[in-house]
């Protein structure tokens, strides 16, 4: 069969190929551009949204605020969308390092802006914190593709492919999970080890490590007594309706109310001091309101697209690194929206999560419109012909060879010190 | 176009698509849960919803006012703010409590006290004036906020507040005319349906179908005359003064239709501050308090005798020179007298003439003509509190019951019972029903109700012996006990008394503790009004009713009648009456 005669994944057959002139494949065909579309939609929904759900007396400052948001997150968009992916793969260090270094910053004093007793913003000295979590959580990702490529073959062994860059990703999490921000902690460390799964490490070892670590898992859960509250109020809210059960409640008074056609635009009433986080982490509770299940299925089609559309992508990546970076974004983009909904619909304990392109929060606008233009960009690389993956040895940037020469020197003394130590003054 | 990757390409691409999957699968779930939600369990949550969200509240209605009969405002009610704080919402109370306190005038202590409360709303102080307000709402401390509501004001003091009454912080009326038209005053409120947000507050005003408008008060327009009222004040003030009474009354009726047109309790009190004096400064005398009247109820017995035959006016009577022994009891005459034709025994207050006279009528005539003159009973103003006083049942009187009551013992009265029984004299013989509201109009001006016709009782006396006893009272100031209360410009005609008040201890009648009364008529030959003045134990300057209270009830009449434009008659000289 003739390359030529496929469009799209159609084959056409033959008698009618020979009677009709050969034809453009339609851009809508191309994953690149309907990503770019949905994340569109998404966007001007979310724009649309935070005035939606603001409150009467904010809505001038929340526009004004959304807007220079939603600017700089295209254009954040339109960059990560016109880079070379494999630029990401090239500085993947060097991203990590910048990532944990600014989530440190966050425990020095002076740095950081405390909210609600949590330490997860950097004051830059605006009225916008910087969440360093979420971009930490892009940097993680690029992290995690980068070592699946470089390690791809021994992916099926413990130390290698599970326990090493496990180790890397739980000590961010950690960082994250002092602020504390539990939520997004795990849903970085879930999403990791999910491309670690994918990429070929084995379930056994996964099973094996929840196991292991479910001591510490319990501590954390039942450690700290907010976190336990939060766990057991969400089977039933009822409980403690003024209480632990209020926000949970007026978040499913607000879905609930919303019925099928909703209350209209703008007309949320439980966004008026009822539902605590309205704009952010329960924004999907007034859509729901708003424009009742038709709105909220729509939100949720949206997301099912994105999704649809990146896994196309993944599945046309041309190399591992993209293979993983477009996994672990993609789970980024997903898990998130669909934790976000499932807290909001009580059907999950209570997290603080934004909604990705919706919530209010401008560092997670940005980085999901980031996370979308590296799909972009990869998607784009999927479809060009002549793209050649490049090999991984020419590219190893100078800092990162230098700090690969100093582990290394590291290393060497430390084993000599440990032989030394080993044999005790012994023959060298 | 197969994709590239090299080491295990299709395992990878299934693993990625199932974990992807995985997700899309959640997403179905949670479609699922929201269908759940927003189809099956809507009505329940619109319902919580509307439960939290709606508020219905009551718009309290504008409270009529309270007129004069010649219109003057007396009573009304105005916008006031007051500041309330929510504790929950102040950080500091302390620094918070200081700075209120400061502004608003109150102790540090009890404010702080009040912002460390467990609760959502607390008043720190109502119904400020405007500078107050001004001064609160420029501090601008968090968590203090201002409600409008209506203060009673008062815009004539003092005057006629024992009239007029007052109302609690919230407006309900508690004394006076405030209480008893309270509900014509009150009028309807409203209900106002709200959205309100999670702090309670509201934002969006109403919905406008299911809210209802107040409506406002009615206006009550008193028979008091204002000016007349302050010369009723005046003069009990005066009288009160000079003679230092325990407490005092004075009252001016209008004899044609029974309308107050002043009355005063003394010692008084400020309706817009009831509470910073005693309640017994409260009290209304004039219809709160009977007392035995003594010798002002003297006419009535006359009266009755003259009714019923059993005397003429020239009948005579020998008074025992001041002392006559009627069983173990010994009566007694201020000044002793031989005999006594029935008019001079009213003119000269004669105990033993009045106690003969009363005899000769006999128990039964005597209880029932009392009770005929409305004693015993509450006139039915419309005052709270009314008592009806004391006449006891002919089966409970003794063998001095009939030579008491004659002489006004043994029966205890109103003083506006009194004065209304001495209208029966200048009306012919009729009993005419006190009142005090003139008229009822809505806040627009249009009357509702409107007292036009004279209330007459019944008759209580024939026209002609009322035309008798009238001639007795003028003979009282002209030649008798009351001449203190003779006027140049108008004849008055009046009676005295000078009652023992019961002991403390309720064992007999005091020695040195009197009631000083004096009722007058005037113009006595086409009157118009009745005036009372009573004196509670006065202290100095006299005490008896021809010296402490006719001077006062003399003031009160001339001042009153030059105030109504009754022309004044030939200035008479003291022993030209012109009956």
């Amino acid at each position: 069969m003739n390359e030529a005669l496929i469009i799209g994944e159609r084959p056409i057959r033959h008698e009618q190929a020979a009677t009709r002139p050969l034809r453009v494949p339609s851009p809508w065909r191309r994953c690149s551009v309907r990503l770019t579309m949905i994340v569109a939609l998404l966007t001007a929904f979310g724009l649309v949204m935070s005035v939606s759900a603001a409150r009467a007396d904010e809505l001038a400052p929340m526009l004004a605020k959304r807007l220079l948001l939603t600017g700089l997150a295209i254009m954040g968009f339109l960059m990560a969308a016109r880079i070379d992916y494999r630029t990401w793969r090239r500085h993947h260090l060097g991203l990590l390092l910048v990532a944990v270094a600014a989530l440190a910053a966050l425990f020095a004093p002076g740095l950081a802006m405390a909210k609600n007793g949590a330490r997860r913003w950097m004051n830059t000295g605006l009225p916008l914190g910087l969440q360093p979590s979420e971009f930490a959580k892009l940097s993680l990702c690029v992290w995690t593709a980068a070592y699946c490529e470089r390690n791809l073959r021994e992916m099926g062994s413990f130390v290698r492919g599970f326990l090493a860059p496990l180790t890397v990703i739980g000590a961010t999490c950690m960082l994250i999970l002092w602020e504390p921000d539990f939520g997004t902690a795990v849903l970085i460390g879930a999403v990791c080890a999910c491309v670690l799964l994918v990429m070929g490490a084995r379930l056994t070892f996964a099973l094996l490590i929840a196991a292991a670590s479910f001591p510490l898992a319990y501590q954390l859960v039942f450690g700290v007594p907010y976190r336990l509250r939060r766990v057991l109020v969400f089977l039933n809210p009822w409980d403690d309706p003024r209480g632990a059960g209020y926000q949970l409640i007026q978040s499913l008074v607000a879905i609930g109310s919303g019925g099928v056609r909703g209350l209209g635009l703008g007309m949320s009433q439980q966004k008026e001091a009822f539902l605590p986080g309205a704009t952010n982490d329960f924004v999907f509770s007034v859509v729901a309101e708003e424009l009742g299940f038709i709105g909220a299925a729509l939100l949720i089609a949206l997301f099912c697209l994105l999704l649809w559309e990146s896994l196309k992508v993944i599945r046309r990546s041309r190399s591992p690194f993209a293979f993983a970076l477009s996994t672990g974004l993609t789970l980024l983009l997903g898990v998130q929206a669909a934790a976000h909904i499932a807290v909001a619909s009580g059907s999950v304990p209570t997290k603080g999560l934004a909604l990705p392109f919706i919530s209010a929060g401008g560092s997670s606008l940005i980085a999901s419109m980031i996370a979308a233009g590296i799909l972009v960009n990869i998607a784009r690389a999927g479809e060009d012909p002549e793209y050649e993956p490049s090999p991984w040895e020419d590219e190893a940037p100078a800092y990162e060879v230098i700090i690969r020469r100093v582990l290394d020197g590291m290393r060497q003394i430390g084993g000599r010190m440990l032989a030394g130590v080993a044999n005790m003054g012994g023959a060298r | 176009m197969s994709t590239n990757i090299t080491g295990a390409g299709r395992p990878l691409k299934t693993r990625a698509t199932v974990t992807v999957g995985a997700v899309l699968l959640i997403f179905l779930l949670l479609l699922c849960r929201l269908a759940h939600l927003q189809l099956a369990q809507a009505d329940f949550y619109r319902r919580y919803a509307n439960q939290q969200q709606i508020l219905s509240r009551s718009l309290s209605a504008c409270r009529g006012r309270i007129f004069d009969r010649e219109g003057r405002l007396l009573a009304a009610s105005v916008q006031r703010n007051s500041v309330f704080a929510d504790p929950k919402a102040i950080d500091d109370p302390r620094a918070s409590a200081a700075a209120l306190a400061s502004a608003l005038d109150l102790d540090p202590e009890r404010v702080e006290t009040k912002l460390q409360k467990d609760a959502y709303f607390v008043w720190l102080r109502r119904q400020l004036s405007d500078q107050l307000a001004l001064r609160v709402r420029t501090m601008d401390v968090p968590g203090v906020h201002m409600r409008a509501e209506s203060k009673r004001m008062y815009p004539q003091g003092t005057l006629a507040a024992h009239i007029i009454g007052f109302t609690d912080v919230d407006g309900r009326g508690l004394a006076g005319v405030e209480k008893t038209m309270d509900a014509l005053l009150r009028g309807l409120p409203g209900a106002e349906t709200v959205l309100c947000d999670g702090g309670r507050h509201v934002f969006r005003s109403s919905l406008d179908r299911l809210s209802k408008q107040p409506s406002a008060g009615l206006d009550i327009h008193l028979t008091i005359d204002a000016y007349i009222q302050q010369i009723v004040e005046e003069e009990l003030n005066t009288a009160a003064i000079r003679h230092a009474p325990q407490s005092a009354a004075a009252l001016v009726l209008d004899v044609r239709d029974g309308a107050i047109l002043g009355c005063a309790s003394w010692p008084g009190f400020d309706p817009g501050a009831p509470t910073q004096s005693p309640t017994s400064h409260q009290r209304n005398i004039i219809v709160n308090s009977a007392y035995e009247f003594g010798s002002v109820m003297k006419p009535f017995c006359v009266a009755l005798a003259l009714e019923a035959g059993v005397v003429e006016p020239e009948t005579e009577f020998n008074c025992q020179n001041g002392q006559w022994r009627i069983g173990r009891r010994l009566l007694h005459d201020a000044h002793p007298y031989g005999t006594l034709s029935v008019s001079d025994i009213i003119c000269h207050s004669s105990n033993i003439g009045a106690a003969q006279i009363g005899l000769a009528l006999g128990a039964e005539r005597l209880h029932d003509g009392i009770c005929s003159f409305g004693f015993g009973h509450p006139t039915g103003i419309s005052l709270p509190g009314e008592v009806g006083g004391i006449v006891r049942p002919l089966p409970a009187w003794n063998d001095y019951s009939v030579v008491s009551v004659s002489f006004g013992q043994e029966l205890a009265v109103t003083p506006l019972a009194v004065a209304r029984a001495f209208a029966v004299f200048p009306n012919h013989g009729y009993l005419v029903q006190p009142r005090i509201i003139r008229r009822v109009s809505k806040p627009g001006g249009e009357t509702i109700y409107e007292a036009s016709e004279p209330m007459l009782a019944r008759r209580v006396l024939s026209a002609r012996t009322a035309a008798e006893v009238m001639k007795m009272l003028r003979l009282v100031v002209t030649e008798g006990t009351g001449k203190r209360a003779q006027l140049e410009e108008y004849p008055v005609a009046g009676k005295t008394g000078t009652a023992q008040l019961l002991r403390p201890d309720g064992r007999g009648y005091s020695d040195r503790r009197y009631l000083a009364s004096f009722v007058g008529i005037a113009p006595a030959d086409d009157p118009r009004l009745v005036a009372l003045v009573c004196l509670k134990a006065p202290s100095k300057n006299g005490y008896y009713g021809g010296v402490a209270a006719a001077p006062a009830v003399r003031e009160i009449l001339r001042r009153t009648l030059h105030y109504l434009h009754v022309p004044p008659r030939q200035a008479p000289k003291i022993e030209g009456v012109s009956t």
